[in-house]
């Protein structure tokens, strides 16, 4: 039986709006700083059963407390995002009021059990089935800014208009050893189901947006797959295939049924959604002195929304789009390959160093970080452009280890 | 359990600089069914009578399509809150309504309508005020590395009161305007300035366009703005999606059309760079 407590104290400091120098127009801005404070406890039991049945549970429940100092928006019927029927879009509420809360006042308080449950069954010398079930509560939100890998992601505390995120997930298992445990292969599907998960509004803002929750509605999101692990664990050449197949879709409804939500209410792919990921990784050890090894990845490319039209406003060009995330990037595939070499005067002395030589990207493929589409500025006309990290490198690396 | 203690540490060498690179591709994108496009811009310049005024109507097309298909036998006019109806007629075949009596007032109701393919399309905004350009100035130390020519139109922020402004510049040295909106939530009542620093050189000729706008437009071009034209592929950029403007179908609230119906004044200066 195992048991804790814990907790962590929150300090976001979103930044700050400075003129650049004293002539500037701009008068300076401090984004409200935010305070938070998540205790938690859990306890967790692991029981053998049977022989071949052992399972276990726990239980972890956390709290999170919004503090002060910070003042805080009031909107009409607490709702930070209204809904514009005629135009049928989300826009900004404006706050009819602020509430000042002082510094360790709770803003707001949240409460969750968080149980869990896991089995394991031993079919024979070979074999095993394992079932689990969890839930999890976050109460920390990112929210991607672009669909672009950038780092500009936005963490957000939990509060009335941003709830807790609350995660249950079931997965189930299959493991078995062949041919003298020369080879493993692992058999596992799971589904997730995640409550509140926030999405942007079309057209939001997120940058210094001190008022990040007008911008963002609740939403849901669901996850699923299937994951197949081969693995030959013995001989001088060894190595894995990885094979996973999955969905992972978000969607936000209207609050009520004149709302339309986002994209319609519908579910759509977010950007995180891989439907295929393979990855193939094989090593070689040649002798004691040098050993090979190569890795093969290829993935889905990541969900997009493309343009499906444009059109002329005040002289410039403007896209259309459909619905969110339709469109994917060209899929995304990479192999690297590495050699290893260990000296030999390295077997009687305390200082273990080893060389090795990589080449990332051998075929150096221009895997697609986003497409953009612009005018060309010469022109005039649309093209789509591809931002590409990494050609093909190769890196020496020296490790040690005293 | 407590294993020996190891100490790894690792040296990169990167033999080759790593790069990112940015090329031209070809992506294959499919089309949507047209959408009625309108263009509805009324502009009153300080000192003129602001009598005409023109508005567009064209339809979206293939986002490759290099060009834009233009909109022939609507019926437009606008009315304002006097009941008073102002008549747009279209040069034939051009996609352009135009109105030769046109009456502006400032704070005066506004609502358009549009008739085409037996769809009745309307917006409502009033006539947003706009300050005067009091001066210009220009300097040698702008830009991003701080030596170019950089020249500042400014004017004082109508004071107590939550202002938007579209500012416009038509260069000789640019092909297309360069359009921003601005609010005055970090000036109030402070002296404001819109500037231009784009490898400007002596002789050229800038036209320095201040419109008064509302709020709601203020989000729209905003919003416009991140996605359209040269600005694609910011890391900036908000989420793309179509972007609504002001005009609702009355007849069928699905088959929304583009672009939006907004009533400016205006003031504009031209200045000769030395």
């Amino acid at each position: 039986m195992y048991y804790g407590v814990n907790a962590i104290y929150h300090d976001f400091n979103p930044g700050k709006i400075k003129p650049t120098n004293s002539s500037s127009g701009i008068n300076p801005d401090q984004l409200a700083k935010k305070y938070a404070f998540e205790p938690s406890a859990y306890i967790d039991v692991e029981q053998q059963i049977t022989d071949k049945l052992s399972i276990n549970y726990g239980i972890r429940y956390s709290k999170f407390y919004r503090l002060g100092n910070e003042e805080i928006n009031i909107y009409a019927n607490n709702q930070a995002v209204t809904y514009n029927p005629d135009f049928d879009i989300y826009e900004k509420a404006t706050p009819i009021g602020t509430k000042y809360y002082g510094k360790n006042d709770i803003i707001s308080q949240f409460g969750n059990f968080e149980p869990r449950f896991s089995v394991a069954y031993i079919l024979n010398d070979n074999s095993s089935i394992k079932a689990s079930y969890n839930r999890m509560s976050q109460y920390l939100h990112l929210i991607s800014n672009t669909q672009s890998p950038t780092p500009l992601d936005v963490w957000a505390p939990s509060d009335d208009y941003l709830k807790p995120q609350i995660l249950d997930q079931v997965a189930l298992g299959y493991f078995t050893n062949l041919n003298d445990d020369n080879y493993t292969l692992e058999i596992e599907t799971f589904y997730k189901k995640l409550k509140n998960r926030l999405d942007y509004i079309d057209g939001a803002d997120l940058i210094a947006n001190d008022d990040i929750e007008q911008v963002v509605l609740n939403g849901e999101a669901r996850a699923y797959g299937l994951e197949i692990l081969a693995r030959k664990n013995n001989g001088k050449l060894n190595g894995w295939v990885s094979y996973t197949l999955s969905r992972s879709e978000q969607r936000t409804p209207g609050r009520n049924s004149i709302e339309s939500g986002i994209n319609n209410g519908d579910w759509y792919k977010t950007g995180w959604d891989k439907l295929h990921n393979i990855s193939v990784t094989g090593m070689y050890k040649l002798n004691e002195k040098w050993s090979f090894s190569s890795i093969f990845s290829l993935q889905s490319g990541q969900p997009v929304t493309y343009p499906n039209g444009q059109y002329q406003y005040q002289g410039i060009t403007v896209p259309t789009y459909g619905q969110r995330n339709e469109n994917r990037l060209p899929t995304y595939h990479r192999l690297d390959i590495s050699a290893t070499l260990i000296p030999e005067k390295n077997k009687n002395r305390s200082w273990h160093g080893e060389w090795v030589f990589g080449i990332y990207n051998v075929y150096s493929r221009k895997n697609a970080a986003s497409i953009s589409f612009r005018q060309n500025q010469d022109s005039g006309n649309n093209e789509a452009v591809r931002l590409s990290i990494f050609g093909i490198v190769p890196s020496v690396t020296y490790n040690f280890k005293f | 359990m407590v294993k020996n203690l190891l100490k790894i540490v690792s040296l990169f060498i990167i033999s080759v600089a790593f790069f990112s690179c940015e090329d031209v591709v070809d992506i294959d994108l499919s089309t949507a069914p047209a959408k009625l496009v309108i263009d509805a811009s009324i502009k009153w310049q300080k000192g003129t009578t602001g009598n005409e005024q023109t508005i567009r109507l064209t339809t979206t097309t293939d986002f490759y399509a290099s060009t834009i298909p233009t909109v022939s036998g609507a019926t437009v006019f606008i009315t304002d809150g006097n009941g008073i109806q102002y008549d747009f007629i279209e040069t034939p075949g051009s996609g352009n309504y135009v109105c030769t009596n046109f009456n502006p007032e400032i704070r005066q109701t506004y609502t358009l309508t549009v008739i085409y393919d037996s769809q009745v399309y309307t917006a409502t905004e009033s006539l947003i005020e706009v300050p005067t350009i009091d001066y210009v100035e220009q300097t040698e130390n702008g830009g991003f590395t701080g030596d170019q020519i950089e020249v500042k139109f400014f004017y004082q922020d109508i004071p107590n009161q939550d202002n938007f402004y579209l500012i416009m510049f038509n260069s000789s040295n640019v092909s297309l305007p360069i359009f921003d909106v601005v609010n005055d939530s970090f000036f109030q009542n402070n002296q404001m300035f819109g500037y231009l620093a784009n490898e400007l050189e002596k002789d050229d000729i800038i036209l320095f366009t201040l419109q008064g706008i509302s709020e709601s437009y203020y989000n729209y071009m905003n919003i416009l703005l991140g996605i359209a034209g040269t600005n694609g592929g910011s890391p900036f950029q908000t989420p793309p999606a179509t972007v609504r403007g002001n005009i609702v179908n009355q007849t069928n609230t699905n088959n929304f059309a583009l672009g939006f119906f907004r009533l400016s004044e205006t003031d504009t200066i031209s200045y000769t760079v030395q």
